[in-house]
């Protein structure tokens, strides 16, 4: 599903060149749960952002199911992701002036989706996300955890292939950290590839294979199961 | 989805409370004072479009070379119409309207009316809108009422066939005539620029005495054609030396330079230059004056709103930043917040309406005396205003800022990189702008004010206090009342003239030693002086003078002596049609005329107590004003029943020249005060933006030991930078609008310094007020809220 080769990508200011990714390669097989580890200032969020097309690498090579992505122009990119990608944040970044439902719809309004579809499509996951009874709460007005998995609703309402993670738990306290685990483990058996940057050992257990990074590069791979 | 947009647009109102409502506050006082501007300029540009030929028709109006100064007047000779009518085929029709003074009498109230007296053809060339009857029955016995003198006479009921008498004096000869009310016109039309009481058939005018000949010598108040075509006045003009020639001849005392034909349609732009102009218009000026006030304001809420807007996207960043990653197009978001923008313009725009329609305009048609909010709400073109006012402030207020976040990319938006942190330069010159208006409006009001305090204490070089001006009429006893008058307690001198100093002079040709000018002149008692308190500088006291038969006595000003160039005019022999004056006495340069008008040479020649058309009675010192008003009217209609008291207190006759910078200057005190709110408005708002920007740097400088006077100057340096700059420009800027404006208003005018000083004071004042509140918010603080990550 995706396939990174020889992928820079510098960040430079008037004195200092940062490298963020160093002529890193990186394979992910649909289906696949794949958790990326490393220190701070290793190119961990830098590439999950290039996956996700929110960001574009400087050289190197970024196939998505086999279509070269990485010179893709902004208007393209966000075709490509809204109806491939879903996004899940350490912070959530829910749209504090919707409420949960209207939260959850947001992509599907953006993929044209029909009213009376969207509304089926999302009362359908804020039920299996045991938030139904939220739908009319804004986000402010839920816990940490509830609004992870308003977070989690929005990112799968799309039914993506893929779902980026960028430190899913960090903001939760453990049980809660652990529900949202579940449910992203629940989501990836139900064949959804999903891709997760972690400080978290516990929770890079959840996944099929961790990828360590250091210095823009990938130093280890450890296969789970 | 639209409905969705006005949703959260509500919930982001509701969120930021108070920088909306600021916006909206905002943009409804500038809405308001826009819709004021309208009003004015939509009646200033369609005048008289309610007469269908108004294309077609023009007045005449004669240009005299005053002694280097032309004069246009609106006065035409009786025959000018007629002539040019049948002179040219271009001109299809004449009208002339003439007044002449009427006395009504209903019951034991008598009162005075101008009459005016009209050709039938008035009415085939103008659609005056009639409540009753109709024109078609418009004979020597039928008079026309206007529905303001109708309700005079006859209160609200329908006066058709109702019988009016009015009397008339002519030449010392009384006549009473009986006319039949045969049309009632509606109230005078808010968009007429001319109108009058009543009409009656020009012909009747021969019955009454005023025979009509072919006399260019005699004159009507105006004179309309009805032309087939504009452009036949290429044709006509030319051809009109022989008509000026004719006058001339017949005015040998007031010869003109040539007749002007104005387009009706224009009256607007012109009849401010017409010398005692008859028609309801405004000076030229206004029109400027009132579009740039207005301009201003709707520049300063739009700078307002945009710094508002763009401050307030920066607390929206994340918001677009996930719009843009779950897949949301850039024309999705300009929509949004388009949508979002125009929801609260629209509310700007209603609560604008509401204010203007109960509040400025009311107030504003009591300053003009006429009513705006008249057919305002039926208005097609005030609705297209507000549409095109939506457009612009949309557009101008919220584009900018719209377009410079959505044009962010998601990632950089995720970051939540400070958009807008007080150093964005395009928001520095926004503030910069508002400051320059602010100080712009207040120096020009306090300009303006400061004129008016020294154009109402401009020595008139005449007294005058405690005197009750009569007016007498053709066939009252002028001597006969004076000893009466002079016989009541208190009274300290009773002179007369013709004219009425200070509202009108008459003006004539003077033949001093061979050389003929024009002049002004005044026609008085010998005492008039002495009342008025006039200094005669040299010669004789005319007061003591006997004046015999056969002899004739002129009295100059030293503005006179001046532009002859003579050392003194004593002595010296003035031609006055055909007869000669002598003149006895220079008098100061005193004040005839308005403020506004340099003081020009005087010719006034005395007379005796057999002409005077205006009686002017002193009042001693120790007696009150208001006392003697009632005897001296007890007097009048105990020898004059049948006739109208008519009086003024002389000191009134100033209030009349202040009365448009008086206007003027409410207006500007109005808008400045305005200006000064929306300005605080803004900046506390803006200020409010960037303190919840600057706390958590305020929070680490103030842990990091910082003192007071550090974190206020953090917070204020950029608006005290905006100030400082905007005081640069808008200083000498102002000094140069306001000396400019002083200088038109009074040529020997300067702006004082303490005018910038009090500028300066309010603008500052204006900057303390509005971010006082959030410096105290900010050093009050507790940092830790505002460091705690979590």
């Amino acid at each position: 599903m995706i396939k990174i080769t020889d992928l820079e990508k510098k960040y430079s200011t008037e004195e200092v060149v940062t490298v963020a990714l160093n002529k890193l390669s990186l394979e992910v097989k649909k289906g696949e749960f794949v958790s990326i580890m490393g220190p701070s200032g290793c190119g961990k969020s830098t590439l999950l952002n290039i996956i996700g097309l929110l960001d574009d690498p400087d050289s190197g090579s970024y196939r998505f199911n086999d279509i070269e992505v990485a010179k893709f122009n902004e208007r393209k990119r966000s075709e490509l992701r809204k109806h491939n990608i879903g996004f899940v944040f350490q912070s959530f970044n829910l749209i504090d002036e919707l409420t949960v439902y209207e939260n959850v719809e947001l992509p599907l309004v953006y993929t044209k989706v029909k009213a009376s579809e969207r509304k089926k499509q999302v009362e359908q996951v804020l039920e299996k996300m045991g938030i139904m009874h939220r739908r009319n709460h804004f986000p402010q007005q839920l816990s940490g955890g509830q609004q992870q998995r308003v977070a989690i609703s929005r990112a799968v309402v799309t039914n993506p292939k893929l779902i980026l993670a960028d430190e899913p738990t960090g903001n939760l306290d453990s049980a809660n950290g652990n529900d949202v685990m579940q449910l992203l483990t629940e989501l990836n058996d139900q064949g959804t590839t999903i891709v997760m940057v972690t400080h978290s050992e516990h929770d890079a257990k959840f996944s099929h294979r961790i990828i360590s990074m250091l210095d823009g590069k990938t130093v280890a791979e450890n296969i789970l199961i | 989805m639209f409905f969705k947009h006005l949703k959260i647009g509500f919930r982001n109102f509701r969120k930021n409370k108070i920088t909306s409502t600021i916006n909206l506050l905002g943009l409804s006082l500038a809405v308001g004072c826009c819709l004021v501007t309208f009003t004015f300029l939509d009646w200033a540009f369609h005048l008289d479009q309610f007469h269908e030929k108004l294309d077609n028709i023009v007045i005449m109006e004669r240009v005299s070379d005053l002694k280097n100064n032309s004069r246009i007047y609106g006065t035409t000779p009786e025959s000018l119409g007629p002539t040019l009518a049948n002179d040219f085929s271009q001109v299809i029709n004449f009208a002339r309207l003439t007044n002449e003074r009427g006395i009504f009498k209903k019951e034991e109230n008598v009162f005075r009316e101008n009459i005016s007296f009209v050709d039938r053809s008035f009415f085939d060339i103008f659609d005056f809108p009639i409540k009753w009857g109709n024109e078609e029955h418009f004979d020597n016995n039928n008079i026309i009422l206007t529905e303001e003198l109708s309700t005079k006479l006859f209160g609200s009921a329908n006066s058709i066939n109702q019988t009016v008498t009015i009397r008339f004096v002519n030449e010392g000869q009384e006549y009473f005539e009986k006319f039949v009310v045969s049309a009632v016109l509606e109230k005078k039309p808010k968009a007429a620029s001319f109108y009058f009481s009543c009409l009656i058939p020009y012909s009747k005018r021969n019955s009454i005495g005023w025979q009509e000949e072919q006399n260019w010598g005699k004159e009507v108040a105006m004179t309309f054609l009805e032309l087939d075509d504009m452009e036949s006045l290429n044709q006509i003009i030319p051809n009109t030396q022989e008509y000026v020639n004719a006058y001339n001849q017949a005015n040998l005392n007031d010869p003109i330079d040539h007749f002007l034909f104005q387009p009706l349609k224009n009256i607007n732009m012109h009849a401010y230059k017409v010398y005692n102009s008859r028609f309801y218009t405004s000076h030229v000026a206004a029109y400027f004056l009132i579009f740039g006030i207005s301009l201003s304001i709707i520049l300063l809420v739009c700078f307002n709103y945009m710094n508002i807007t763009l401050a307030s996207a920066s607390s929206r960043l994340k918001e677009i930043g996930v719009r843009k990653i779950l897949g949301s197009n850039k024309k999705q978001i300009i929509y949004q917040f388009l949508l979002e923008n125009i929801f609260i313009c629209f509310l700007g725009i209603i609560i604008g309406l509401f204010l203007a329609y109960t509040l400025f305009i009311p107030w504003f048609s009591k300053l003009g005396n006429l009513d705006f909010t008249q057919e305002l709400l039926v208005n097609t073109r005030m609705y297209l205003t507000l549409l095109g006012l939506l457009i612009f402030l949309v557009i101008g207020g919220s584009l900018y800022p719209i377009l410079s976040v959505v044009s962010i990319k998601p990632l950089s938006l995720m970051k939540n990189l400070k958009f807008y942190s007080g150093k964005n330069l395009f928001s520095k010159i926004l503030i910069s702008f508002q400051f320059l208006l602010t100080i712009l409006a207040i120096i020009i009001s306090i300009t303006l004010k400061s004129e008016y305090i020294k154009a109402v204490k401009i020595p008139w070089k005449y007294d005058p206090q405690n005197i009750v001006v009569v007016k007498m009429d053709e066939n009252t006893d002028y001597s006969l009342f004076k000893n009466q008058v002079l016989n009541l307690p208190n009274i300290e001198m009773v002179e007369g003239s013709v004219e009425a100093l200070g509202s009108f002079q008459k003006q004539i040709l003077v033949d001093a030693e061979g050389e003929k000018s024009n002049y002004m002149s005044l026609q008085v008692t010998p005492g008039f002086f002495k009342l008025n308190g006039i200094t005669l500088d040299k010669g004789e006291d005319p007061s003591l003078l006997k004046i015999n038969e056969g002899q004739h006595f002129a009295i100059v000003n030293q503005q006179y002596t001046f532009e002859k160039g003579w050392e003194t005019s004593i002595g010296k022999t003035l031609k006055i049609e055909e007869i000669e004056y002598q003149i006895i006495s220079e008098s100061q340069n005193f004040r005839y005329e308005s403020p506004d008008i340099p003081i020009a040479p005087i010719v006034m020649t005395l007379i005796d107590d057999s002409s005077p058309r205006r009686m002017m009675i002193k009042i001693k010192p120790t007696g009150k004003i208001q006392n003697l008003q009632e005897p001296i009217e007890k007097l009048w209609l105990a020898s004059y029943p049948t006739i109208p008291f008519e009086y003024y207190y002389q000191d009134q006759v100033f209030d009349n020249f202040y009365n448009g910078y008086d206007q003027v200057n409410k207006i500007l005190i109005a808008t400045s005060f305005i200006t000064m709110i929306i300005a605080i408005m803004g900046l506390f708002g803006l200020a409010l933006l960037v303190m919840a920007k600057k706390m958590k740097e305020i929070s680490i400088k103030k842990v990091l030991g910082a003192p007071n006077s550090a974190i206020l100057y953090f917070l204020n340096k950029d608006f005290v930078i905006a100030l400082i700059i905007s005081s640069l420009i808008g200083l000498p800027l102002g000094f140069m609008i306001s000396s400019n404006l002083a200088h038109q208003l009074n040529p020997d005018s300067s702006v004082s310094k303490w005018v910038f000083a009090l500028t300066l004071g309010f603008v500052i004042a204006l900057l303390l007020i509005s971010v006082a509140y959030h410096s105290i918010k900010a050093i009050k603080s507790n940092p830790i809220i505002y460091l705690r990550d979590e």
